[in-house]
């Protein structure tokens, strides 16, 4: 057993490699899902495609991160894998999640000798496939969803490949955008080469090969006594998506997750069949939001690497919401599939364990809006991916965020200067949603609305959003947050309506190409976050705090949490304590 | 029960997935039988898994379909 002590040291060094690859990647690429949303991860694998450690970037991609590039590894050959070579992927169903995130892998060799692997995988804004931005809400088959490529090479002994990159160039809608984001990514894989290179030198080849395998057995070691203190049993729940685009039903995600000594055992086998919309998700998404639903409440602190999943077995069947099979579509299921079983893994599972570690629901959608066209100032056509902040659910002692995006992308919303300066939108709103967040002991946290008005003639706009319907739900009698709503004005029209109502789409929050003129406004809510705990039992001075933020109303204050504010802004002692008994009894 | 090499062209781009745990099936896939079935499975822990806690938790009819 090497030293601990240079276990914890050579781990963090793993890390710091993957971050400065990271930084690199932010810095370099041409487009603001990567400068700005940091919708990406980069991982070091160990020869037989292991993960020995990631950057904390976008939890999302965890899945891949595990999965991916042994799959990929086992695909080609391991032997196929030559120096300089860089092999790019975004199959869903040969590993990959959703086609727009591409994995590239690269070997590392040192001594003459391939000694593990480095990787990226990072969400390119524009694929291809029936609507501007890749995400296809109308899409029936993964054909129409984009460009799907294979384990295939991008670059062969250091040169660039050129006939993948012609095909790819000549699918995607921005390929100036491609060239200059692959690059990017190929680019940062090259400086993880050099620092693992420096890193071999310091430690030498050997005691990083006797090291690694041990860090994955202190990792699973961590993993396992801490599901140890669980009590043991079968837990079950369920949640579900409210509809795909297509029928007008939900469809349920099911889980029974059994704790058995130091095991967990996840299995969905109980979830509906696949749907006919893209709201399917394969396995590695489901395994993604698996892990951190469950990383989000134990071990925590635990390093990252394969040690630490072993102890977790996930059964989803093929041909299930949680598992497509080909061809079915697939798109929405790493943003709207993983926070849906992200929150049930951890706010309706793992909560009737331990539930002061977990969260009521987040907003749980990550709004994705698209759109693209021919900018008018440069003539080029543009096209961008957008997600949005939302409400993330009150926690046992601590409020909901505000207006983060999805607590599974960890990802950074697009500042307004840059949307407004990339493409032809004008804002005249973009601010949080008063008395959006679920009542609670502790509140949820509030989504955004956004108010913003084409400045083109002509911009073709798609959504895939959730949470419109069902309300993202409250804890222990915390109450449900505020639903999304995704609306247009039409020129000239005084009222915003659904896109439904305006353009006949069959759901009012996935279609694909609409067709927006100048002067047409969009309004987007965010979903606001569940409330923790009786609202009546909120300190009455956190109560006040809200309503000077301008979080919470005064009629809110006094309808929902029983705190009654006179017309000096004074509490009315008296009149709060009779109401929130009144409350608590389940009279007010 | 035995290691399974798929041995199939390289035009072939279809995929096969664990019966037990609907994972993706590599190259080299575990094979076993229960109750007159062969079914495929990733490695030999899915089978494990599919002794310890499918047959043991699911209702008879379930684990008919297995």
């Amino acid at each position: 057993m090497p030293d601990p002590v240079f276990l914890k040291i050579l781990h963090s060094q793993f890390v710091n490699i993957c971050e400065e690859m990271a930084v690199a990647m932010m810095r370099t690429a041409y487009s603001p899902i990567f400068n700005e949303g940091l919708d990406f991860s980069f991982l070091i694998l160990d020869e037989n495609g292991d993960l020995v450690a990631m950057a904390n970037m976008n939890p999302a991609m965890l899945g891949q991160a595990l999965f991916s590039g042994r799959w990929v590894i086992d695909d080609v050959g391991a032997d196929e894998f030559e120096p300089g070579d860089v092999i790019v992927h975004n199959d869903p169903y040969r590993g990959g999640s959703h086609m727009p995130e591409h994995l590239l892998v690269t070997p590392f060799f040192f001594d003459g000798k391939r000694r593990g692997f480095l990787g990226t995988v990072g969400h390119v804004a524009e694929i291809g496939g029936m609507a501007p931005g890749s995400f296809s809400s109308n899409a029936t088959e993964i054909y129409q969803e984009g460009l799907r490529l294979p384990p295939v090479k991008l670059v062969r002994g250091g040169k660039h490949v050129q006939e993948t990159w012609r095909i790819m160039l000549a699918n995607h809608r921005t390929p100036e955008h491609t060239w200059g984001d692959f690059n990017a990514m190929i680019g940062a894989l090259s400086i993880g080469q050099r620092r693992l290179e420096a890193l071999y030198e310091e430690h030498g080849v050997e005691q990083i090969a006797e090291a690694v395998p041990s860090l994955f057995d202190y990792a699973e070691a961590w993993m396992r006594r801490d599901i140890s203190e669980l009590a043991d049993g079968t837990y079950s729940a369920e949640d579900c998506q409210e509809d795909d685009g297509f029928a007008d039903r939900p469809y349920f995600i099911r889980c029974d997750l059994t704790i058995a000594g130091d095991r967990v055992i996840v299995d969905y086998s109980r979830s509906d069949e696949q749907a006919r919309g893209v709201i399917n998700g394969p396995y590695v998404v489901t395994a993604s939001a698996t892990y951190n639903g469950i990383f989000q409440v134990i071990g925590s602190e635990c390093p990252i690497n394969a040690g630490a999943f072993r102890p977790i077995d996930i059964i989803a069947p093929a041909g299930t919401v949680v598992n497509v099979r080909h061809p079915g579509p697939c798109v929405g299921g790493q943003t709207e599939l993983q926070p849906r079983i992200l929150d049930l893994i951890q706010g309706k599972i793992l909560s009737q364990i331990v539930p002061e570690r977990c969260a009521a629901a987040c907003g749980g959608t990550s709004c994705n809006f698209l759109f693209g066209g021919i900018h008018p100032r440069t003539g080029h056509y543009y096209a961008h991916y957008n997600f949005e902040g939302i409400g993330w659910g009150g926690r046992r002692t601590t409020d909901g965020n505000n207006a983060q995006i999805v607590p599974h992308g960890n990802c950074q919303n697009t500042p307004l200067e840059v949307f407004e300066t990339r493409y032809p939108w004008l804002h005249s709103e973009y601010r949080l949603n008063p008395d959006g967040g679920g009542a609670g002991r502790t509140r949820g946290g509030l989504g955004i609305t956004r108010v913003m008005t084409v400045e083109a003639d002509e911009i073709v706009v798609s959504a895939l959003c959730d949470r419109s319907k069902v309300s993202p739900w409250g804890v222990d009698g915390g109450g449900s947050g505020e639903r999304l709503a995704f609306l247009v004005r039409r020129d000239g029209d005084e009222e915003f309506r659904t896109f439904s109502e305006a353009f006949g789409t069959i759901s009012p929050t996935k279609f694909s190409n609409v067709r927006l003129e100048r002067g047409d406004a969009v309004l987007l809510r965010s979903p606001s976050g569940g409330g923790y705990g009786p609202p009546w039992e909120r300190p009455v001075a956190h109560v006040l705090e809200d309503v000077a933020s301008g979080f919470v109303s005064v009629a809110r204050a006094r309808a929902d949490y029983g705190v009654v504010l006179g017309t000096d802004g004074g509490v009315d002692e008296a009149a709060t304590r009779a109401l929130r008994e009144e409350l608590a009894r389940g009279v007010g | 029960m035995a290691w399974v090499e798929r041995e199939e062209p390289w035009y072939r781009i279809d995929v096969q997935y664990c019966e037990v745990t609907g994972q993706l099936l590599p190259r080299r896939y575990w094979e076993f039988e229960h109750e007159g079935r062969v079914l495929k499975a990733r490695d030999p822990h899915c089978e494990e898994l599919f002794r310890e806690y499918v047959l043991a938790r699911r209702p008879e009819t379930e684990r008919a379909q297995t």
